[in-house]
């Protein structure tokens, strides 16, 4: 009896764990994402930083800011929250920005500027308690810091339109006619009780193994800064207001607010959905 | 051997549970931290600049200036370094590693290593310049912006020092 019983169960687990693996048939071409997102475009450029140097303008490099229109040395949420935005969807009140590129001295802005709010990082099961990524959070991605394009790095370069070019912790150079882009993915995983830390990155952690490590357990949406510049060829024309190429950063001050964040959660992340701008299946 | 292998064993329980950093006071905002550390920062990366100009310069009242200038600023970052230590923040300071304005850069220094005289005298005073221009911005940003009174007067003394360090340095170097 028990031998039988053993038997039936490991058939069963077997049959679930083949459904759970199983790919989905060719033909129906479904591709689940979890994401929503915020087209925030160039808005302005200040030596200041709210999060690293607040109180203090100019003490900063100079930074490209998207999103709030607003943000300088000063700014706290409420600024945020009342101030203007140049995002699609306008909702978002967030500010994002990052360190200016150059080319031969001269600034260069980007012609495209999408925050990409993602499920992925997680395991799907982790992905369906995603909370909303809490009202006020501040985030310093990447290493500014960095001295090399070794492993404290994590932004990459690459070219749109020319995905032959292999991406890099350093500028790449994009065929004529492409353009030269920045990825860096956010940590996704909240301790779940600091909007910021004296570091402005130890209250956030990245997943390790499909899953929010112990210390860090909130999963929230994974925020990816894909940054598009109108400029390509020789990368040593180019230098970020931090140094070189590797160290690209993005600094992230949540201004959504609660109830849209929450409802894209809800409705995009947590099932495994794609949304566009406007938080609706797309 | 015992004796070494429970002083090593020991060594590594404690450095293994050395706490995690403290947040810092609760007196500290959180400009007096960043003006502190950025100040600290600061002072750190402009002292090897002072130290190239002796042998270097060709202006005996130059050369003098540096060398109290270099005395002063150790004098000065002493006192950041111990309200940093006073605000509760340890560790080392975020700002050293990173070409911040105002911070002469390795490129600098190197350049200044190979020159003499009034070559020297020219980029010195020009590096220096804008690495005390930097001060006085910031230390203003501290003074409004700031919590801590002693944060804030300490902002208060370096901008005037600073300021007439400037013209000192415009009057040795000019």
């Amino acid at each position: 009896m028990t031998n039988r019983k053993t038997t039936l169960l490991a058939l069963l687990s077997l049959l679930i764990g083949m459904v759970v693996i199983a790919p989905r048939p060719a033909d129906a071409r479904v591709i689940r994402v979890a994401e929503f997102l915020a087209d925030c475009p160039f808005s302005h450029r200040l030596p200041d930083d709210p999060i690293v140097f607040p109180g203090l303008p100019g003490a900063s490099h100079m930074h490209s800011f998207f999103g709030s229109r607003v943000t300088n040395a000063y700014t706290q949420l409420s600024d945020l929250q009342n101030g203007a935005t140049n995002c699609n969807p306008a909702v978002d009140k967030s500010s994002y920005w990052v360190p200016t590129l150059y080319r031969d001295g001269a600034a260069v802005e980007p012609a495209i500027v999408t925050f990409y709010y993602l499920g992925e990082g997680v395991r799907d099961d982790i992905i369906a308690t995603t909370q909303a990524t809490p009202l006020g959070l501040r985030i310093v991605a990447g290493n500014a810091k960095a001295t090399g394009p070794d492993g404290s790095s994590i932004a990459r370069w690459s070219c749109l339109h020319a995905g032959e070019v292999p991406p890099s912790k350093d500028f790449v150079n994009c065929p004529s006619g492409t353009m030269l882009e920045s990825y860096l993915d956010f940590p996704q995983c909240w301790n779940g009780r600091d909007l910021d830390s004296a570091d402005h990155k130890s209250h956030m952690a990245y997943p390790v193994a499909g899953a929010c490590p112990s210390t860090h357990p909130v999963p929230v949406p994974k925020l990816r800064q894909v940054i598009r510049y109108p400029v390509s060829g020789d990368p040593s024309h180019f230098r970020l207001a931090s140094g070189g190429g590797f160290t690209m950063h993005g600094d992230f001050f949540n201004a959504w607010p609660t109830a849209e964040m929450e409802r894209r959660v809800r409705d995009c992340i947590r099932p495994i959905v794609k949304c566009g701008a406007d938080g609706r299946p797309s | 051997m015992v004796r070494v292998f429970v002083f090593l064993l020991l060594s590594v329980l404690l450095l293994g549970c050395s706490p995690a950093p403290e947040q810092p006071k609760k007196e500290f905002n959180a400009t007096d931290v960043a003006w502190l550390q950025l100040a600290d920062a600061l002072h750190t990366r402009a002292l090897p600049l002072l130290g190239l100009v002796r042998g270097r310069s060709g202006s005996r009242t130059l050369a003098d200036l540096a060398a109290r200038l270099g005395r002063k600023h150790e004098n000065e970052r002493a006192r950041l370094r111990a309200l940093l230590a006073r605000a509760r923040v340890t560790g080392e300071n975020p700002h050293v590693q990173h070409d911040m304005p105002g911070m002469p850069t390795a490129d600098d220094l190197r350049t200044l290593t190979g020159l003499r005289d009034d070559a020297f005298d020219r980029r010195f005073v020009a590096l220096f310049r804008a690495y005390l221009d930097q001060l006085v911005l910031v230390a203003k940003g501290e003074q409004s912006s700031g919590s801590a009174p002693e944060v804030r007067e300490l902002a208060a003394a370096l901008e005037r020092d600073h300021t007439a360090d400037l013209a000192g340095l415009e009057r040795a170097g000019g």
